[in-house]
């Protein structure tokens, strides 16, 4: 058998993936690192640069704000995490029809598109929207939520992170379900009160599960560009909800490649020591039940 | 006073179990309001809706459908969608499972070396290519076609499927292929034949997830499909609310309804499945 497993037929499986991977991700890559030092419309080099467009990228205030607005979204994102992790342990609590009925009307929004959460997300936050309405009902004033800079990228940031939010709570839900039963049955019978199970024996027990999750917020947020660009569609400060990735897709879109690849490059390493740091903080252990 | 299933200290019935439901209940309203919004938008007048997108409407009109209609096909629009979200999540879990197998199965040094190869997409913020992807694209000339949003989506998407075919093709036993093999089976029908049905669920799940994200996928298209190849339905949408401005709103719900009708009736219809698909886990009842 072992003889039959070394049949080099084995490399005929892997190499239509690893094609496909290396010319749309890999070669990407490499390809951005000189062009990062050009001046090219794509067709042609027009001159090498140097570092003019890295320092650009360093020196650009609107990119720094691109990056706040990014980070406004992972915190806001993170909160919900938070939050999430809340109403995962309530929702385990609860059985019967409320039980099915919140894990359908929770994963409902993950089936929408982001042309649809975009534009309900302007209706709920408009002036004239259920939010404003709220506001008005209590005696506050109306608030230009989409059209202002201090609120419109909090907005979007909570648009966003309600979207993610009840898929992530059937995730946790059922990341909770997977505990094995005889040691909740062991703390119930130990005297251990539902909360108390939750926080020392349960939430202890997912640490893979808050890793993965928090890498997937952090690379979520940081790739965020298609709800910003469906929320500003038609508003007046479409500049307010710029992020690092339609920033560089605008430099794309006006052919000016060597910024483009120059801010893709510093991105890209951003992105990937990122998502590297929080690997090497946060570490996957195995339990044996 | 009831007692508790594991036997342990009985459940009171007092005001954190009743607080525990409501809040439980009401989060579930407001995570079903944009199908009520969705509802109801369409069939408002232009004032209506524009003044009061979550009220009932107070006259009914399918005015707002008709001028939809009459400015994109949608018919086609969904057809564009079906064969994008078909063709990538079935090459995706093609590539995916074939390498996956390859992989768990080689035992040359090279196995693991291209494993960890793999798994650097894992890493890898994909929209951050989109600069490069996009001249590799031009330079080979499939810009603005179907392959400019199949191939790069499809590639993004290898180092996820292949990660969990492996951990599937792991736990299936290998004296389903020694046997197999015993009776002078080659490796590519032992794997079409003998190891791809073995892990047909993992299959049914990945297709089901990517067909989703793809359907209502919009960056993607908007990068490198630039407005030439067939349009997809979320592309439509997308293309209404430049024309309405933000103002005809009724309209806009009519392009959001019909675009979204295809995936509620499928997850409603399914929606026990999506939930274990999503979650990838079995233990949901």
């Amino acid at each position: 058998m072992k003889r039959f497993y070394k049949n080099p037929v084995y490399a005929a499986f892997i190499t239509p993936a690893l094609i496909l991977f290396t010319v749309f991700t890999i070669v990407p890559v490499i390809v951005m690192v000189p062009m990062a030092f050009q001046d090219t419309n794509g067709v042609v080099v027009k001159s090498w640069v140097g570092f003019e467009n890295l320092k650009k990228v360093f020196t650009d205030k609107e990119f720094l704000t691109c990056m706040k607005n990014v980070g406004k979204i992972f915190l806001v994102n993170l909160i919900a995490l938070v939050y999430s992790w809340i109403m995962a342990f309530r929702l385990s609590h609860v059985e019967g029809f409320l039980n099915r009925l919140a894990r359908f009307a929770y994963m409902f929004p993950l089936v929408l598109s982001v042309t649809t959460i975009g534009k309900y997300g302007v209706c709920l936050f408009g002036y004239n929207g259920l939010i404003n309405d709220a506001l008005a009902l209590i005696g506050l004033e109306r608030v230009s939520f989409l059209s202002t800079v201090k609120w419109a990228m909090w907005t979007c940031a909570i648009i966003s992170a309600w979207w993610a939010f009840g898929s992530g709570v059937v995730g946790r839900y059922a990341a909770i379900k997977n505990v094995p039963k005889d040691l909740i049955e062991a703390a119930s019978l130990d005297g251990a009160s539902k909360s108390q199970i939750d926080l020392y024996i349960i939430f202890p027990l997912m640490n893979n599960h808050h890793t993965l999750t928090i890498i997937s917020t952090i690379s979520s947020a940081l790739m965020t560009y298609a709800l910003t660009q469906i929320v500003a569609t038609g508003l007046s400060g479409v500049k307010f909800f710029n992020t690092p990735i339609s920033y560089i897709v605008s430099f794309v879109t006006s052919m000016k490649y060597g910024q483009a690849a120059a801010y893709s490059l510093v991105y890209f390493i951003f992105c990937v020591g990122i998502s590297l740091l929080v690997q090497k903080f946060t570490k996957f252990e195995t339990y044996e039940y | 006073m009831k007692k508790s299933k594991t036997g342990g200290k009985p459940v009171k019935k007092g005001f954190s179990y009743f607080y525990e439901r409501v809040i439980i209940f009401v989060w579930a309203l407001i995570e079903l309001l944009p199908l009520y919004w969705m509802l109801m938008l369409p069939w408002k007048t232009w004032d209506d809706a524009l003044n009061s997108p979550f009220a009932i409407p107070t006259t009914f009109t399918t005015e707002n459908f008709a001028k939809v209609l009459s400015k994109f096909n949608f018919g086609q629009g969904i057809l564009n969608s079906l064969l994008y979200a078909a063709t990538i999540s079935g090459t995706a879990c093609l590539l995916g499972c074939l390498a996956a197998y390859g992989l768990t199965r080689m035992r040359k040094k090279t196995g693991p070396f291209f494993d960890k190869y793999l798994k650097m997409g894992l890493v890898m913020p994909s929209m951050c290519l989109v600069s490069t992807t996009f001249l590799i694209l031009r330079k080979i000339g499939l810009l603005g076609t179907f392959w400019a949003v199949v191939l790069p989506t499809t590639a993004i998407l290898q180092c996820a499927t292949t990660l969990s075919f492996s951990v599937w093709f792991k736990t299936v036993p290998t004296e389903y292929e020694e046997a197999a093999v015993v009776y002078g089976c080659g490796p590519f029908r032992l794997f079409f034949e003998i190891m791809m049905p073995q892990i047909a669920p993992a299959l049914l799940i990945q297709f089901t997830v990517i067909f989703i994200m793809i359907w209502n996928n919009y960056e993607t298209f908007k990068v490198y499909a630039m407005g030439k190849t067939p349009q997809p339905v979320t592309m439509m949408v997308a293309q209404l609310f430049t024309i309405s401005k933000n103002q005809d709103w009724g309209m806009i719900g009519a392009g959001i309804l019909i675009s979204s009708l295809p995936t509620i009736i499928v997850y409603c219809i399914f929606n026990k499945f999506l939930q274990k698909a999503y979650t990838g886990a079995g233990s949901l009842k």
